[in-house]
């Protein structure tokens, strides 16, 4: 394969990606796990954190742009279900969580 | 036929407890370390439930409410659930020799024996290959270095849909270390229980070590835990630093850093938001079982392995005493034939090996537990022991703590009374001479092995 067709390959990966975010699925695979919670962090009560909402409840260097996959500036269901589900690595460490020693 | 029997016989489909053949029932063990019994149920300030799925769970099951670990630490309370011993009996409680025989007769090696397939997803720690963890077990994962749910159950799903199309039954362990120190975890869930908090202690908190500085409500910075070496190589901090970090609270007054009621809730509130991570997870977890219809045909025993102290005792960890806080533990048994409903009688987890061996259809050999599914014992007296050397019974009425150094000198107590040796709320109401002291030290002389 030459570098051309490689970095198409990657290009069309990319675009297939940036796509999947923007039109993918918008509902909840579980509605019955995730409404109770987004229940217990929704302060107004419409189902959905703003970004006022969702920064009195997180830490401050985390934005919610980084969980609004669709970038419409609101956290919803099945947003906060992709961010439970999803193995965040890249959270722990920009945590700067030191690896635990603890039994 | 006793009400057990009756239990067992629609259980297994069979006509007694202890037949040749495996029954088929599927296990399916959930460890929620750390995780306290008496945070779950509860409702935040909202009035929301902070651990619906695990309610629900328990609705559905056999939930024991006075269930106590052998062990205030992961390694060695696992160790006792796996083989049915008090851990001292597996070897000397000390990180740097603890390790569980190969061929030792775990519960996951009986079941294999019997032709189960026996898998474990953990979450690292001292759920460690290093310390013979893995012992029984025919496929042993582990996910993430002290790890949640968030790590091990995706892995679990996955292995799940595979064991589904095996011929045979299975086991399988899933754990997390969700309510472990540290409590924060990512995005919006850090502060669920505390919204707006702005305190230092958002990023203090994310540091494991920080909370191995604080003592009563007191945070010491230039408190430096002594440092081990486990077998494999893994630093860890010393079970006695919590004796050094009052001693040196005693001599560094001024270093302290007070923590405000607000730091402290605060704290305690990423327990409870961690505890309803862990919540999220394991009804992922029982979803995907009714989805791949094996629900009916598995056990679930969801249980803790130690509590933790949320500064109960002065401290913010689980090592450091044998007291309720550390040692009482979820314990709840859910599957076709066993009825659900609340045992209060005191049980341990010991008494786990006995109970699935005895759902499997196999004979267990004689060990420190009795099955979950005997009739309960309201007298029966728990036994419990740390890595500091402290001892300890647990009876319905009353807890009493040997501590460390301490001798147990045969016949009745002595005249002297340490009341140091009775559990926090017992000290305001009993006195030595108390009956239940009495039987307490009778029933610790008896335990101790």
């Amino acid at each position: 394969m030459s570098g051309r067709s490689l970095v198409a390959g990657l290009a069309l990966l990319l675009a297939g990606w940036a796509c999947w975010r923007v039109l993918g699925p918008r509902q909840p695979q579980r509605p019955a796990l995730i409404d109770p919670l987004m229940a217990r962090m929704d302060g107004d009560g419409d189902g959905r954190l703003n970004a006022q909402e969702f920064q009195a409840l997180a830490p401050a260097a985390t934005a919610l742009e980084v969980y609004d996959l669709d970038r419409d500036g609101w956290l919803e269901d099945w947003e906060l279900e992709r961010l439970l589900l999803r193995l965040d690595a890249a959270w722990f460490a920009c945590a700067g969580q030191r690896r635990n020693p603890l039994p | 036929m006793s009400p057990r029997d009756l239990l067992l016989a629609a259980a297994l489909g069979a006509g007694g407890a202890a037949c040749a053949e495996p029954a088929g029932l599927n296990f399916l063990l959930i460890s929620l370390d750390t995780v306290r019994p008496d945070r779950l149920g509860t409702r935040d300030a909202q009035g929301h439930p902070r651990t619906p799925a695990l309610d629900a769970l328990a609705d559905q099951s056999l939930v024991f409410s006075r269930a106590f670990a052998q062990a205030n630490e992961t390694l060695f309370s696992h160790a006792s659930l796996f083989t049915g011993s008090y851990p001292s009996e597996i070897g000397p409680l000390d990180y740097a020799s603890f390790r569980l025989p190969r061929d030792a007769p775990t519960l996951a090696a009986q079941l294999a024996r019997a032709g189960y397939r026996t898998e474990a997803v953990v979450a690292g720690g001292h759920m460690n290959v290093a310390f013979g963890m893995d012992a029984g077990f025919q496929r042993f994962a582990s996910m993430h270095d002290f790890g949640n749910f968030q790590q091990t159950v995706p892995h679990a799903l996955e292995r799940l849909a595979l064991l589904r199309d095996e011929p045979r039954p299975f086991l399988m362990l899933v754990h997390g270390y969700d309510a472990h120190t540290p409590y924060v975890k990512p995005g919006p869930l850090l502060k669920l229980e505390s919204p707006g908090y702005q305190g230092e202690l958002t990023a203090l908190a994310r540091d494991p070590m920080f909370y191995e500085s604080v003592c009563d409500d007191r945070y010491y910075p230039g408190f430096e835990p002594a440092i081990l070496v486990g077998p494999d190589g893994t630093p860890f901090p010393s079970p006695s630093d919590y004796e050094e970090l009052r001693a040196y609270a005693l001599d560094h007054p001024e270093e302290g850093v007070p923590l405000s009621s607000e730091d402290l809730d605060f704290l305690r509130g990423t327990y409870d938001a961690a505890l309803s991570l862990a919540d999220y997870q394991v009804g992922v977890l029982l979803e995907e079982l009714e989805a791949l219809d094996l629900a009916a045909n598995t056990v679930v025993l969801a249980f803790s392995d130690h509590g933790e102290d949320l500064l109960d005792h002065g401290f913010f960890n689980h090592r450091v005493s044998l007291h309720d806080s550390n040692t009482a533990v979820v314990l709840m048994l859910r599957g076709p034939g066993i009825e659900p409903g609340l045992s209060q009688a005191p049980v341990a987890l010991t008494d786990v090996l006995p109970t699935l061996l005895e759902l499997a259809g196999l004979q267990a050999a004689a060990g420190r537990g009795r099955s979950l599914l005997a009739e309960p014992d309201p007298q029966r007296a728990i036994y419990s022991e740390s890595a500091l050397g402290q001892k300890s019974v647990r009876t319905a009425d009353g807890r009493l703590i040997m501590p460390r150094d301490a001798r147990l000198p045969a016949g009745p107590p002595p005249e002297a009374p340490p009341l140091s040796w009775l559990d926090d709320d017992q000290r305001s109401r009993l006195d030595w001479g108390h009956p239940l002291t009495a039987d307490l030290w009778q029933a610790l002389l008896e335990a101790s092995p």
